[in-house]
């Protein structure tokens, strides 16, 4: 391409012409940018985890201990077996514990891959082995030498057993999903667990057996396993599901794909508004490169050598911009990165090239879609235009430009949702909101000029400005009243949710709960707790199993689907009392249970085979009232007839279930026990790590060892920092779109820059002050602020009511911080960024700008 | 008549307004000899504007015929009239249509760099001296007075050596003395560059120093000295 292009270019850009054009591209390739490389990399780290996330080529997972037939028929079929069972549980040291998830692997293990450990607590030097921790060794991730405040080399007890810290976990090569809500990780070997005592009926646990072998022989176990699905052994095959990298793979890569879709989509407002600034920009450049070309035309120049030459300067323009917006972009994903560390759990690899070709394609097709549609008509100017100025340009219309915009975000939407629906139906929604923050302002508007009738005279021409130019009003006001709005629900989520859910928590909510106390240590634990004169709800037997069939016909799969709480194994109890909080909504209670259970202790009545169930999910899965049921329990049968349906009250936070059945039903599967403590919360005050437990829990953990103690403030805690993370990250790229927002506003009042240098010239040519233009200006943009902080913070209550009514079950509540914010950061951001742009037109002396313009 | 460099036979401007068809200009011939300055003078709205438009290509008339040099351009489609404006013709307006994101000595070496020469900024320079602005090559038009502004017209104009200038009201927007001033120049490179002149003013001091005098009055030429 030639020279004269580029000093072109370059006299555009030193002339300051193409600063928003550039700046309005520069960002929204940088929120593209930054969003797609952060969702690829947690992606491809997640990916990768889990490709190697069996360590073996093949995996049976249940809930339930591997039975032989399983194990029998991998060996049978020439495979490689290793076992692992991983579950929580308390591990202390000293005075400090911590519920940590634990996995005990055997001899065997690992199948497939590595561990990476160290020796070392800076983890300076990364070890390598093909095998789990010995008998007696325990391998720990390094923050949990933290929390117990021991080094590499002491004893921690898990359970019963006591075992040597040796090494700290870098790698494992089934780390499992990458999301760490769970305690600090601990590895030990499973000829440990017997000596431990940890793994009791009625516990939670995840058994797995690793498989190892060539193609035919792991198609050969597939197969089989297949087989029994279909066939006999339908008691205990629902238990278990064999897992190959593949299904497990696929199974997160769409909860992912959705993930990536959600931020690019909120990357889209951003390219939504850059977009809007770079078109509203490029009008106005168009109309300074006018009389250039029209020169240009008369000099001889043909059409076609004008189109070429103008391809080109955009096409370094976009080729600019996008490097600029890639290189912040990168920048910017460490910042969401490091927001989102503590969430996510996993290795970070280097991003892939789908990211830097979303970004690259984002910048062309916002320079082909906002910017070239205001310039098409330069080409095809007619060099008469030299001697009569008053000729028409032939601009592409409003509306085609309009069309085109909207094609090219469409284009860009679906491009990064992967869904021409989600796409659309995104962008509908968007604009619908446009519309309504638009009907909105305009009926605002409409009240505020009634004001300035009787105020000033500088508000009365300020408020008659932005009346009279009420088109870029709205334009502005749109933008920026959307983008806070968003800003504003999400800090409002992340700062009020969570504290408006803990205030409306009842004064007897519990403190501590007690989990996985077997049978025997009942009474002793009871003991313990009176001595520390702390009181517990009712104690509720717990065994964990599944619902397999409604008046004798199996359940399918689609209607064990429509219930979230009934579709995989749940804890199921008894009680001969209606549990605290629960409400019979039909039938009835069994009343008569007092009597009898006094009567004769040694009593050989056969509990009746009845239960209630919790209204909700017997309405999901279509259960009624008379239904005969049929249970699963570490693979034995039962059926037990519903005699009532159950309210429950699930803010009480006391143990609550979904299937309780008539005392003594659940005796002979060794159910563990649990329970929830209230008031034992004396010093509250001391958080983080120096956490002074209560002391009833160190007491508990020393004689109980297997028995779990859940503090809810920790519980709230995890939900908190969660909740912290994924907001931040999102405000992060909030801001970033509201810089759009900003640049909508600074190209808005472009289109009206020479009208208000005149209008401003020829009123301080009639002798007002500066002051008063100074003062017009303020209340301009105060007004427009205003309007944009009322509009935000309305449409944010709103979605925050629902939040809280529908999503949190909260009594709705005002948030006046949030109206207080929205206005306040709407009025300072407007007014400065406004008068920033206007600077020169306060600046400028009035002979001067008339000279300009002439 | 071969050796005229501007020719136009019979040449007539209709536009259709919104009630009627208006008629600018109406059988117009003329023909100008190589180095031949001339003055288009007549009221306004006569056409004066009009014609100069027509006879330097940039605009085709509704009937009759021009040449431009041996080129008759009333037989081109835009394309290639442009080509022959960028082999012939130089512009100077009333308005000066200087870029006002350019410096002086940009916008005088401008057309040169469109047309891919060379030697654009040394005879950008070369130009601006001639006409006193020798000291002024790096300041922007808004910075210049309309006197100066219309100098480094005059320098870019002649800077690229065109066969044939056309001026449309060159002193039009500038007080008596500055455009007395200008008008010097303009003549003065004139002489120097050998170029044909084809000016149009309504002012009769500036119009006498040409060679010939074409009069028009309602779209029709009334005289011809
Ligand atoms: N495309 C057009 N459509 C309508 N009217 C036109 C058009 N072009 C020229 N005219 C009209 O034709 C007449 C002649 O215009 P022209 O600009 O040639 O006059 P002029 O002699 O240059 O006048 P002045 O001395 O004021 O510059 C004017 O009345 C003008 O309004
Ligand atoms: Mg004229």
């Amino acid at each position: 391409m030639r020279m004269i292009d580029l000093k072109l270019l370059w006299r555009d850009w030193r002339g300051g012409q193409l600063n928003l054009v550039v700046s309005a591209l520069v960002l929204a390739v940088m929120v593209v940018t930054a969003v797609s490389l952060f969702a690829d990399r947690v992606e491809r780290g997640l990916n990768q985890q889990i490709s190697s996330f069996l360590a073996a080529d093949l995996a049976l997972s249940g809930g339930i201990e591997i039975s032989d037939a399983y194990r029998q028929q991998a060996i049978t079929a020439g495979l490689d077996i290793a076992e692992t069972v991983r579950f929580r549980s308390m591990v202390f040291a000293g005075e400090r514990n911590h519920l940590a998830a634990v996995k005990a692997v055997d001899q065997a293990y690992p199948l497939r891959g590595e561990m990476e450990l160290s020796a070392t607590p800076m983890a300076e030097q990364v070890i390598k082995l093909a095998r789990g921790p010995q008998s007696g060794e325990a391998w720990v991730e390094s923050r949990l030498l933290n929390l117990l405040d021991i080094q590499l080399g002491d004893t921690v007890e898990v359970g019963y057993a006591q075992l040597k810290v040796t090494h700290l976990i870098v790698n494992e090569p089934d780390r499992g999903t990458g999301f760490s809500g769970t305690g600090a990780r601990l590895m030990m070997s499973t000829e440990d667990l017997a000596a431990s005592q940890l793994i009791r009926p009625g516990g939670r646990y995840s058994y797995r057996l690793l498989m190892r072998g060539d193609a035919p022989a792991i198609q050969a176990y597939t197969d089989w396993f297949e087989q029994q699905k279909e066939t006999a052994d339908v008691e205990s095959v629902p238990h278990y599901r064999l897992l190959t990298p593949e299904n497990a793979e696929e199974q997160l890569s769409e909860a992912l794909q959705r993930g990536r879709a959600f931020l690019l989509l909120s990357g889209t407002i951003g390219v939504l508004l850059a977009g809007l600034a770079m078109a509203l920009a490029s009008q106005r450049y168009a109309s300074r490169l006018t009389d250039q070309v029209a020169l240009m035309k008369a000099w001889g120049q043909s059409s076609a050598a004008i189109r070429r030459s103008q391809f080109f300067r955009l096409f370094i323009i976009a080729a600019v911009a996008t490097t600029i917006g890639i290189a912040l972009g990168w920048l910017a994903h460490y910042l969401l990165l490091e927001v989102v560390r503590g969430v996510l759990d996993v290795v970070l690899p280097l991003p892939g090239w789908r990211p830097w070709l979303v970004a690259t394609i984002t910048g062309f097709v916002c320079v082909l879609g906002f910017a070239l549609p205001a310039l098409w008509h330069l080409p095809r100017i007619e060099p008469l235009r030299v001697l009569r100025r008053d000729l028409p340009d032939t601009l592409i219309g409003q509306g085609r430009r309009l069309v085109i915009g909207i094609a090219a975000l469409l284009l860009l939407a679906y491009w990064y949702s992967g869904s021409i629906v989600v796409a659309a139906l995104f962008l509908a929604a968007l604009f619908a909101l446009f519309a309504v923050c638009a009907l909105i302002a305009m009926q605002i508007l409409r009240l505020v000029r009634g004001f300035g009738s009787w105020r000033g005279s500088y508000t009365r021409l300020g408020l008659a400005n932005l009346w009279r130019r009420r088109g870029q009003t709205l334009v502005q006001l749109v933008g920026f009243s959307t983008t806070l709005m968003l800003l504003l629900v999400v800090t409002g989520m992340r700062t009020n949710l969570i504290a408006e859910w803990e205030a409306q928590l009842p004064d007897n909510t519990p403190s501590h709960f007690l989990f996985n106390v077997a049978t025997p240590q009942v009474a002793p634990v009871k003991e313990l707790l009176d001595e520390h004169g702390v009181s517990t709800t009712d104690w509720y037997p717990m065994v964990r199993g599944r619902l397999v069939a409604i008046n004798g016909e199996a359940i399918s799969r689609e209607r064990m689907a429509r219930s979230d709480g009934l579709s995989r194994e749940v804890n199921f109890t008894q009680a001969d009392t209606l549990p605290e909080g629960n409400a019979i909504v039909q039938g009835e209670w069994w009343n008569d249970i007092e009597s009898k259970a006094d009567g004769n202790d040694e009593t050989n009545d056969v509990p009746r085979a009845e239960f209630s169930i919790e209204e909700e999910v017997a309405t999901e899965i279509g259960i009624v009232l008379g239904d005969e049921v049929e249970f699963s329990i570490g693979g034995l049968r039962f059926s037990a007839k519903v005699t009532s349906i159950r309210s429950v009250n699930w803010q009480s936070m006391t143990p609550n279930f979904y299937v309780v059945f008539y005392p003594g039903l659940l005796d002979k599967y060794s159910p563990n026990w649990i329970t929830a403590v209230r008031g034992a919360d004396s010093d509250s005050q001391n958080r983080g790590a120096l956490t002074q437990q209560a002391p009833f829990v160190q007491s508990m953990v020393n004689q109980f060892p297997t028995a779990v103690v859940l503090e809810l403030r920790d519980v709230i805690e995890r939900i908190r920092d969660v909740i912290n993370r994924v907001t931040q990250g999102l405000e992060l790229i909030l801001f970033a779109v509201l810089a759009c927002g900003g640049l909508v506003l600074f190209a808005a009042i472009g289109v009206s820059f020479d009208e208000r240098l005149r209008e401003n010239a020829i009123l301080r040519t009639l002798g007002s002050s500066r002051r008063i233009i100074v003062g017009a200006l303020t209340v301009e943009f105060a007004t427009l602020g205003l309007i944009a902080g009322l509009i935000a913070a309305c449409g944010a209550e709103i979605v925050l009511y629902f939040v809280q009514t529908n999503l949190f079950d909260l009594s709705p509540q005002w948030h006046w911080d949030l109206w207080l914010l929205g206005v306040v950061s709407g009025v300072g951001l407007i007014t400065v960024l406004g008068l920033l742009r206007s600077r020169p037109i306060i600046s400028t002396p009035p002979l001067e700008s008339l000279r300009q313009l002439a | 008549m071969n050796d005229s460099i501007l020719r136009a036979e019979n040449v007539s401007k209709r536009v259709q307004t919104a009630e009627k068809q208006l008629t600018i200009l109406e059988g117009v011939s003329l023909a100008v000899p190589a180095g031949q300055s001339v003055a288009i003078i007549g009221p306004s709205g006569a056409g004066k504007s009009t014609l100069l438009g027509l006879l330097a290509g940039l605009d085709s008339p509704t009937d009759g015929k021009i040449w431009l040099a041996q080129h008759e351009i009333t037989a081109m489609d835009e394309e290639r009239r442009a080509a022959v404006r960028a082999e012939l013709v130089g512009f100077v307006f009333q308005t000066f249509q200087l870029l006002g994101s350019l410096t002086a000595l940009e916008n005088v070496s401008l057309p040169m760099e469109l047309a891919g020469e060379s030697d654009a900024q040394a005879r950008a320079i070369n130009y601006l001296e001639k006409v006193g602005l020798a000291a002024r090559l790096q300041h922007y038009p808004k910075q210049l007075s309309g006197g100066e502004q219309q100098r480094v017209a005059l320098a870019r104009a002649f800077a690229c050596e065109p066969k044939i200038l056309f001026a449309d009201e060159p002193t039009g927007n500038l007080d008596q003395a500055t455009g007395q001033k200008v008008s010097d120049l303009l003549f003065d490179l004139n002489e120097q560059s050998d170029a044909t002149l084809v000016l149009v003013t309504h002012e009769q001091r500036l119009a006498e120093r040409c060679q010939r005098v074409i009069t028009i009055d309602d779209g029709r030429v009334v005289a011809d000295q």
